[in-house]
């Protein structure tokens, strides 16, 4: 009996350097217990080149985490985290990926475990997704 | 050399992002400290309080000034602060009130409550004793008994404070102020004696005797100079304004006559006068020879005067005192001109022949200036004394000829200012722990850096002026029947206004709150050992985030095979890591000079370059630099590249985070 285990998704997520994601300054990737962070500048720096490209290589879900509207550290930049990543959801269903797998998460999260009951939520929605189609394929 | 660190790690299969080796170690190194802190005697650190007070942490701030000033509050209220002068914002409008804000910290404390300060556990067994209860003295116990030494202070007066308390007027300086700041000295242990005169009731002989090492002369000049005119001695009515501020200051509030003169243009002379009219004296003048601009009183002090009634009259000076039946009536005064300079750089005055009138008076206080009280020396003790009757000592150490006696304060220097007695008091404790831990007094002191050889570019030109926040004063009518202050403190939100006209001279405001916030202990300063031991001397300051290997926070086996790896190259001396930044960078070639970049800034990284033919280029400053490719969206001319964050760089980054699971996958579906 070979069952398989459990399916473990493998999430993606960007990080803003001002929203107070990330835990040290040094290592441009960082490694939580369920998904791994990948930190830019700005959330406005995400584009829909790199959400496909991180699908194409495999990830279950994306995240792009940015600071709460109006707050940018640069005016707009998380403005246009929202309209890459809308576009991005559109291309998404195009290619028959859900999207439901990208979220965007604008706020402070640091504090009182905020950031650790956004992400659960979101693995558990995964979880009863699946895995990547493309992946599978 | 990254390539061979690359390889070595990995041959040892350690598990590392890209790039393999984390480039972002940033280095901040500021040499240069802010021109406030060079200009202050004592080296308090004026712009990280600035600062803290804009970022509204009171508690650190105040905590910052009393690491190098323990008089916060006298401070702030009487200092003639030398940081003023030499602040970068007068390049633009007035300076920052400095002084008025160390006041608000100071009243912000008081009005919170202040906490006890704890007892200071004696770890040396020497004892010093330290004559004199001024600034000086205090100061130099308080660094004392925060070393371990045991301290006890005399004072001749049955009030500690020196002339604080019986030179400043109560409403210049409130007497509780000076109250709580003394007895938050005397609460870590030091030991206060009163109504003990040296030379009277105590020796220098029963020093030695009561196992005192080490004495610390900070008496003060508390000896007003004679006028040395005709009929000055021969009439009542004629009190140096020493006397006659220690009698009022103490607690004689009789009107000491109806008319009064006060001779001289410091800022006792000043003080007595104010003090003369909230006695009841009808009319008060000033007689000074020369004009208001070279008057030593702070010309505050002066403005307040006039406002309250003081009649001023300058280029005069007095040639002899008149006297009917043994009492003053009168003096009679000369008109005086201005000539050359002398050698203190003031016009000398010169009396013009013909000019003389008199003044009707009954009481005269002569305010020229004043000197040591010198006559309870011993005779067995040869101190070398000055023609000015001041100790003469050495300018680094503050020793005097004789060894374990050190002396400091305006018995050094003459009448002065509270925060040269304050420095005075910093150089002199520290030389006393050398002397009593036998070390050389004068290692390593070397001569304090000039503000000229002050290096940090300031681009005053973008700068606006914002107006300088009065202080609020007590209401005219009714401070002249009391002895209520002048002066009132600024509110929470005039001291954050007024400290954010701060220009902040440079990048970093030296706060230090990042030590103790960093906690993965990524920050380091390298900054002497104590504050106390830097003064006079300008420290190198060092933030950087350590480029240790044992600091990184990587997991324990990649910082072993790093930590070797290092090592080995370290012995032979190759070692010489080259990190890249994440910045931007500008094509010369393309760039217009157009100055947009510099403007977007958020950093003020970018500066721009005279060509010398009238047209400029724009050069990024790459530790100023945060590669935030802002200036890149507003070049017209595309000059501008960023470095990192490229498509190319994070399209790796996520084939990184995506790659070991997929090989864990595979190993998993070969079991």
């Amino acid at each position: 009996m070979n069952q398989k285990k459990e399916f473990e998704p493998k999430v993606i997520a960007f990080a803003c350097h001002w929203c107070g994601v990330g835990r040290n300054e040094i290592n441009p990737v960082e490694d939580f217990s369920n998904f791994k962070l990948v930190k830019l500048l700005c959330s406005g720096r995400i584009n829909t080149a790199l959400i496909l490209k991180a699908f194409e290589k495999g990830a279950d879900g994306v995240v792009v985490f940015g600071c709460p509207e109006g707050k940018c550290h640069y005016n707009f930049g998380n403005k246009n985290a929202i309209k890459e990543c809308e576009l991005s959801k559109s291309l998404l269903d195009l290619l028959g990926i859900n999207a439901k797998r990208l979220k965007v998460e604008l706020g402070f999260l640091n504090e009182n475990g905020k950031l650790d009951e956004v992400m659960d939520e979101f693995i558990e929605d995964i979880k009863t997704l699946g895995p990547n189609p493309l992946r599978v394929a | 050399m990254i390539d061979a660190l690359q390889t070595a790690l990995e041959k040892e299969q350690i598990k590392l992002y890209f790039p393999k080796l984390s480039k972002e170690i940033h280095t901040l190194t500021r040499l240069e400290p802010s021109a406030c802190k060079v200009a202050c005697p004592a080296g308090v650190d004026v712009k990280a309080y600035i600062g803290l007070i804009i970022a509204g942490k009171f508690d650190e701030a105040l905590e910052m000034v009393k690491q190098t000033n323990p008089l916060p509050g006298i401070c702030g209220r009487v200092c003639t602060h030398p940081c003023e002068s030499e602040c970068n914002r007068r390049k633009v409008d007035e300076s920052v009130a400095i002084c008025a804000l160390k006041r608000f910290l100071a009243d912000w404390e008081l009005k919170k409550g202040i906490k006890k300060s704890q007892k200071v556990k004696r770890t040396k067994k020497e004892k010093v004793a330290i004559v004199g209860s001024g600034p000086a003295g205090l100061t130099c116990a308080n660094d004392l008994i925060r070393k371990g030494y045991g301290v006890t202070i005399f004072e001749a007066l049955p009030v500690p404070g020196g002339m604080l308390t019986v030179g400043i007027p109560p409403f210049r300086l409130p007497r509780d102020i000076i109250q709580k700041e003394i007895s938050a000295i005397t609460d870590l242990g030091v030991e206060l004696v009163t109504n003990t005169k040296l030379g009277e009731d105590i020796s220098f002989d029963d020093f030695l005797k009561k196992g005192y090492q080490a004495v610390f002369i900070a008496i003060g000049a508390h000896k007003g100079l004679k006028l040395g005119i005709p009929g000055e001695s021969e009439y009542q009515g004629v009190v140096d304004c020493v006397d006659f501020l220690r009698k009022v200051n103490t607690g004689d509030r009789n009107k000491p006559g109806r008319r009064a003169i006060v001779i001289g243009g410091g800022n006792s002379a000043i003080d007595s006068s104010r003090t003369a009219l909230r006695l009841g004296c009808e009319e008060v003048y000033i007689v000074y020879r020369r004009s208001r601009k070279e008057m030593p009183a702070a010309s505050s002090e002066i403005e307040e005067a006039e406002k309250e009634g003081v009649k001023l009259r300058y280029l005069t000076a007095p040639v002899k005192i008149l006297g009917k039946n043994r009492k003053v009536v009168g003096m009679e005064c000369i008109k005086m001109r201005l000539g050359e300079p002398d050698a203190s750089g003031r016009r000398r005055p010169i009396p013009i022949e013909g000019t003389e009138f008199v003044i009707e008076a009954d009481v005269i206080i002569p305010a020229i200036s004043q000197k040591p009280d010198i006559s309870f020396l011993p005779r067995n003790f040869e101190f070398r004394i000055s023609k000015w009757d001041t100790f003469e000592v050495d300018p680094v150490t503050f020793a005097t000829n004789i060894p374990g006696f050190f002396a400091g304060g305006d018995a050094v220097t003459g009448p002065s200012t509270v925060i040269d007695a304050i420095a005075h008091g910093h150089f002199a404790a520290r030389s006393i722990d050398r002397y009593l831990s036998h070390k050389d007094l004068k290692k390593g002191l070397g001569e304090s850096l000039k503000i000229s050889e002050w290096g940090f570019k300031l681009e005053i030109e973008d700068e606006r002026p914002i107006e300088r926040t009065p202080i609020p004063k007590f209401s005219l009518e009714k401070r002249l029947h009391s002895f209520d202050e002048v002066d009132l403190c600024f509110t929470e939100k005039m001291a954050i206004a007024e400290a954010n006209r701060c220009l902040r001279c440079g990048p970093c405001i030296e706060c230090r709150e990042c030590v103790p916030g960093c906690s993965k202990r990524l920050v380091m300063l390298s900054f002497p050992e104590s504050a106390t031991e830097d003064i006079g001397k300008i420290p190198e300051f060092v933030l950087r985030v350590p480029t240790d290997p044992k600091k990184l926070p990587w997991d324990e086996r990649s910082k072993e095979v790093l930590i070797s790896w290092i090592d080995e190259k370290e012995k032979k001396e190759e070692l010489s890591l080259t990190l890249e930044p994440i910045v931007c960078f500008v094509d010369q070639n393309l760039c217009r000079g157009c100055g947009d970049c510099k403007k977007i800034c958020e950093y003020k990284a970018v500066e721009l370059k005279p060509n010398g033919d009238g047209t400029f280029v724009s050069e990024i400053d790459q530790t100023l630099c945060k590669g935030c490719d802002t200036c890149l969206a507003v070049c017209p001319s595309g000059a501008i590249k960023a470095k990192h964050f490229t498509s190319q760089r994070i399209e790796k980054l996520i084939e990184s985070c995506l790659l070991e699971d997929g090989k864990k996958d595979e190993s998993e579906k070969r079991v």
